[in-house]
Formats: C-alpha cells, sequence, structure tokens
C-alpha cells in the first residue's frame, strides 16, 4: 500500500474504531483487540519510513490523549513501525525482489508478520503499564489470547474491505 | 565533525525514531509521576473535551436507552437517599455528606491502570482522594480535578489500594486488581482466622476518610486457603459491572479538610 488520501481514511477508520469500538471490548471479560497496529503493518518499511514513523507517532499520541495512557501507545506505535523491517532483512535473499506490496505476500508469511507484531505490541503496553517483567510472564496466556482475536478481527476486516475491493 | 554530521544524516530515520520514544518515555514517566504528586490539570481538561464529544456522539444514538436507565436511575436515587440518611444517622463523621452525581464520558477498563473520567469538576465542587461509587458499589477515588472534569483512579487500577472487609466481619483486608478480568478483584492481606464463605458481601471497611463504613463493593466468588504461607487468596465479583458505567456519585465529606490538617499536624510528633 502507499501513502495517499486511501491510506490516510484507512489509518483515521482504524484509530477511531479501536477508540470508539474495539477498546471497550472485553471479551470473555479479559480480551480487548488491538486493531490500530494494523495501517502500519501494511506499508512497506522501505516507503518513506520518516514519514512512516511521523504518523505513528502523532497517531500514537492521538491515542494517548484520548485514552489517558501518557505515552504509552505513542511509544509502541513508533517501536512497530521501526523495527517491522527486521522481519523483512530476514525475509530478504539475494537475487529476490524485496517485497513492496504487503497485502499480496504469501498468506501464511503474512500472519506471522501480524501476529509477531501484535504480539510484540500488546506485549509492550502491558510492560510500560506496569513496569514490572513478572507481570507480563504472567499474562503471556492473556496476550497470546489478545494476540489471536486481533488477528482474527484484523485479516477478517482485511478481506471484507481491503483485498476484495483491490481485486 | 563533519563525517559525525554525515553519519548522522545517513541515519536520520534512526535519530527519528530514537527522539520519538525518547519522548513517548519522557511521557509515561511524567504520567506515573502524575499519578504520584497530581499535579498539572490540563491532561484531565483536554482528554475530558475529546472525550465528552466522543460520548456526545454515542449518546446521540442512544438516547432512547439512556432515557430509560435515567428513569430507572431515579428510582433508585430515591433509595439512595434513605441510604444516605442511614450513613449519616450512623457516623457523625460523614454528617456533612454530599452526593455529586456525573455522568462518566470515558470508561477505561481495558488496560491495566484505568481511569475513568466524569463531567463535573472543580467548580462543581469536587475535589481529589474523594470516594466515587456507581448506582450499585464502588467505583474508585478521584485523582485529578480540572474545572469541569475529573479523572478517576478506578479500582480495576493497579495503583489502587482500598481497605474493605467481609459485612459480617471486623477485620480488613485491601481490594487490589491482578490486571486481567474485568469486574474480578483480589482480596488481599485478609488475616487467616476471619471466617469467610464464598457468596460473602463484602463492603467498605471506613479505614480513611474517602469511603464512609458499609459501602458495597462485590461478592465473593472464590477463595483458596494456603496453608504454608497462612495467607487467604480471595476474588471478588463487583456489584458494579464496569462495562456499563453511564453514571457516578461523588461522596464529598465538607469535613475533610479539619481531618487531612489534623493528621498532617500528627505527623510532626
Amino acid at each position: 500500500m502507499n501513502f495517499n488520501f486511501r491510506y490516510i481514511l484507512l489509518l483515521s477508520i482504524f484509530l477511531l474504531l479501536q477508540i470508539i469500538w474495539f477498546n471497550h471490548i472485553k471479551l470473555f471479560g479479559f480480551i480487548t483487540p488491538v486493531i490500530f497496529l494494523y495501517p502500519f503493518l501494511i506499508i512497506s518499511p522501505w516507503n518513506n519510513e520518516n514519514l512512516q514513523l511521523l504518523l505513528a507517532f502523532f497517531s500514537g499520541l492521538f491515542l494517548d490523549f484520548i485514552i489517558q495512557t501518557g505515552g504509552i501507545f505513542t511509544a509502541v506505535t513508533v517501536f512497530i513501525v521501526y523495527t517491522k523491517k527486521i522481519f523483512f532483512w530476514y525475509l530478504d535473499k539475494p537475487g529476490k525482489k524485496p517485497i513492496e506490496n504487503i497485502l499480496k505476500m504469501e498468506f501464511l508469511i503474512k500472519i506471522t508478520y501480524y501476529a509477531l507484531y501484535i504480539f510484540i505490541g500488546i506485549l509492550l503496553i502491558s510492560f510500560l503499564q506496569s513496569f514490572q517483567i513478572s507481570f507480563v510472564i504472567s499474562r503471556i496466556p492473556y496476550i497470546l489470547l489478545n494476540t489471536i482475536f486481533s488477528l482474527f478481527f484484523i485479516v477478517f476486516i482485511e478481506y471484507l474491505f481491503l483485498i476484495r475491493t483491490d481485486k | 565533525m563533519l563525517k559525525l554530521i554525515k553519519f548522522l544524516l545517513a541515519r536520520n530515520s534512526l535519530l527519528l525514531f530514537l527522539g520519538m520514544e525518547l519522548i513517548a518515555f519522557i511521557m509515561i514517566l511524567n504520567n506515573n509521576l502524575y499519578l504520584k504528586y497530581q499535579t498539572n490539570d490540563y491532561k484531565t481538561e483536554i482528554s475530558g473535551f475529546f472525550n465528552s464529544k466522543i460520548n456526545s456522539l454515542k449518546k446521540y444514538n442512544s438516547l432512547t436507552e439512556n432515557n430509560k436507565k435515567l428513569l430507572e436511575e431515579n428510582a433508585k436515587l430515591h433509595k439512595q437517599v434513605l441510604y444516605k440518611n442511614r450513613i449519616t444517622e450512623t457516623k457523625n463523621h460523614w454528617d456533612s455528606l454530599q452526593v455529586i452525581p456525573a455522568f462518566v464520558i470515558s470508561n477505561q477498563y481495558q488496560m491495566i491502570n484505568n481511569i475513568i473520567l466524569l463531567d463535573k469538576g472543580k467548580k462543581a465542587g469536587i475535589k481529589p482522594k474523594t470516594g466515587v461509587i456507581g448506582s450499585k458499589g464502588i467505583i474508585g477515588v478521584t485523582l485529578k480535578v480540572s474545572p469541569h472534569y475529573t479523572a478517576v483512579l478506578s479500582i480495576l487500577n493497579r495503583k489502587n489500594m482500598i481497605s474493605v472487609r467481609p459485612k459480617n466481619s471486623k477485620q480488613f483486608g485491601f481490594l487490589k486488581w491482578d490486571g486481567n478480568k474485568v469486574n474480578i478483584i483480589d482480596l488481599i492481606d485478609l488475616p487467616f482466622e476471619t471466617k469467610v464463605q464464598v457468596n460473602d458481601t463484602i463492603v467498605t471497611a471506613g479505614n480513611s476518610n474517602i469511603f464512609p463504613k458499609g459501602l458495597p463493593v462485590g461478592k465473593i466468588i472464590q477463595i483458596q486457603k494456603s496453608k504454608d504461607s497462612k495467607i487467604y487468596k480471595i476474588k471478588i465479583k463487583t456489584f458494579e459491572d464496569f462495562r456499563g458505567l453511564d453514571y457516578a456519585y461523588i461522596l464529598i465529606n465538607n469535613l475533610t479538610n479539619e481531618y487531612e490538617q489534623l493528621k498532617d499536624s500528627l505527623n510532626e510528633f
């Protein structure tokens, strides 16, 4: 995906969905799907990285002001945007064309990529709230379940709205 | 020097990343200090403004439901007046109790340290460190008050500890949320000799100037006894459902200042 009006609209929709709807969900009493990271994951890390970092910073700041989390979402979105290239460094092989369209990546690789960064995102949110490693370790089963449900919503939205309209 | 500048320019995204992370971490640390020392109310005012706008959009779509809730709430208020009288009759310290109703404009329960925003502030006479209740049980303690909004430290916040006791006992423990399930809170430090059972009601202990004695909190749903360490592991289900908070009542004790002054003067000895 490229930076254009459609992308900004998508980012705004995901931020609003997170604030208005997903933040008020507690499936089974403890699962709050994290979908706001998705728009940052579908942009290739090689596509204007500085602009991606700025967008991540201001989106995180917006979430922090609304949800009153004082910098936690800012730190997480910026971290995810900067470190997602590590996954692609691992995938890149000599002589192979670098991946430009993440939406068209092989399904299993794409799911692994989404799952990994959503897991890291939720893990960081938990850690930055408590600053206790033992507490975060005790929460890992919850974080894993949260990742699975977030992934389910993301894949559902992607196939329903993004890949369908692309076709 | 030129080499250093060239090196930094070549890695400008790294610098941008580090700069942004630094700002975010300063904000996180400030936020923790803000929770500790309760300074600067501008954050409460800005967040309150945005949340009241979002909330008004949501309320527009559920006016009928809200009206129904208001009617039910009115009926309950009559009962609460009686309840309030009972408190003031039995405890002189709470004679000057004032109950201020407020709308919940931002209800957080998905984080580990949750904050609730109310649409009343200093102008309505609200002060920090006062108790907040819902229609069924306690909700939290006011943390920061701006002119028009109040930030409440929810009982679903790991930094909040409120003294509570089983209704039929004089021994008390503390409420502490483990950060996992909504409406399920741990009761810690309850002496081992206390007789408790599943379904026992837990009420406020009234050990501080924040909540009067005997306000409902929740009921016991699980008791685990550890023979080695001689402590209870008790889980409580709160009476108040934090997923559906619409209204809150702030309990203001007009004798708080006098009480705090006396307490401070005792610290000198």
